[in-house]
């Protein structure tokens, strides 16, 4: 009763700044997703999952080409996750970069597997992108397609439609079913959402 | 079909602020630059079955660890059995929704989850906190847990210690009504001190 009381007592009177987000709708980070994921935790494994898999999946057509071999390598890739959790250490770095590495080193692993046959040497030099470019264009198009996974489903619809299906704003509207002024609103919110998230992963 | 996606005609508009408009412009050229995300196949609609994780013991070793690691179970269950009374064991926890915690300035190498678990008949919430980065503390003080309303720290959770610098787990169970809060954050609390001290982490 005298610790009830105590507390009570204590409780403060003054407000804490901080930044509160709705507790329905927060979600558990890349980290401690990969901790939960280390102690076997399968629901844990599933939401990283549906965060990444479309990054994975992105990065491996990228570099592999082949949709069969890209899906085989996310397989994989999620396969090395789930084995090799225990070994991320979130005082040394964040969880993108680390399930990054786990996807190029899976991908890396598929595209040797390939039994081609050495080809002939070039004559002219190349004139696409260099390797520094074409690793930093993955990496950017890996943390904006995460991003994306973090928006809510309508705005992400909405963005999805305006940027990739070469629909209108009106057109958008029309095919959703919704008022033109929601199609606006909503995409400027998933620009915003975006423009934090990439915030915080270093991108801006 | 356009050739390419155009800010104006996306998200821009004469109601949008300078700064505004040019962080999302931002954002835009990301996402034109990028491309767009591919679509998962129904064969990719579900992440690969998880393996049965790989033990790097020998096999000669490995008995030998089984056998300690039973021991030190069955001392442990009897242990808590006694504890309890004899009675029966604690409710199994089964989490219904993660909270996830970040650090404020005050501990930026800190993170955290709540597990929220179902709610018992007599209307108590059992929660499981992790936490890992937070500094041992001197004696007399701990850290603490609290539910918030708009800001305003409100409900006192419980308070625990660490130790070390792995991952630290406790069990909290609450009383209230958790609709009527928005977040969680944890404190340090001092022995004698009428408030609790700066916000370490927050939801």
């Amino acid at each position: 009763m005298e610790t009830a009381l105590a507390l009570d007592a204590r409780l403060p009177r003054r407000a804490e700044p901080a930044t509160m987000r709705r507790v329905a709708e927060a979600e558990p980070t890349d980290e401690i997703l990969l901790e939960q994921v280390a102690g076997g935790d399968r629901s844990a494994f599933e939401l990283l999952y549906r965060r990444y898999s479309r990054a994975m999946l992105g990065l491996a057509l990228r570099r592999l080409g082949d949709r069969g071999r890209a899906e085989d390598a996310v397989q994989e890739a999620f396969t090395s996750v789930w084995r090799s959790a225990r070994s991320y250490d979130s005082t040394r770095g964040a969880g993108a970069p680390w399930l990054y590495a786990v996807a190029r080193n899976a991908i890396a692993d598929r595209a040797r597997a390939r039994s081609e046959p050495p080809g002939e040497p070039r004559d002219e030099p190349e004139t696409g992108p260099g390797p520094a470019e074409r690793a930093e264009q993955s990496w950017l198009q890996w943390r904006v397609h995460r991003a994306l996974e973090s928006l809510p489903q309508s705005e992400r619809t909405c963005l999805e439609l305006a940027y990739w299906s070469g629909l209108s704003q009106s057109e958008i509207a029309d095919f959703l079913g919704i008022p033109l002024g929601t199609v606006k609103t909503r995409t400027r919110s998933a620009l915003r959402r975006l423009s934090v998230e990439l915030e915080e992963e270093g991108l801006r | 079909m356009k050739a390419e996606p155009e800010f104006e005609e996306i998200a821009g508009g004469d109601d949008l602020a300078p700064e505004e408009a040019a962080r999302l412009r931002h954002v835009h050229d990301l996402l034109v630059a990028a491309g767009p995300p591919p679509e998962l196949s129904p064969g990719l609609a579900k992440p690969p079955r998880t393996p049965a994780r790989v033990s790097y013991l020998p096999d000669r070793r490995r008995g030998a660890w089984l056998l300690l690691a039973a021991a030190v179970a069955a001392a442990f269950f009897g242990a808590g059995y006694l504890a309890n009374g004899g009675g029966p064991g604690t409710p199994s926890f089964s989490a219904t929704r993660v909270v996830s915690m970040r650090a404020t300035g005050h501990a930026t190498a800190a993170f955290a989850s709540i597990q929220v678990g179902e709610r018992d008949p007599v209307g108590n919430w059992p929660l499981v906190v992790r936490v890992r980065g937070l500094k041992p503390l001197p004696d007399n003080t701990w850290y603490e847990l609290y539910l918030t309303r708009k800001g305003k720290i409100v409900a006192p959770c419980g308070t625990f210690s660490v130790r070390g610098s792995g991952a630290t787990v406790v069990r909290f169970s609450v009383p209230y009504a958790l609709k009527r809060f928005d977040g969680w954050v944890v404190t340090t609390y001092k022995a004698g001190d009428r408030e609790p001290g700066p916000v370490l982490l927050t939801t």
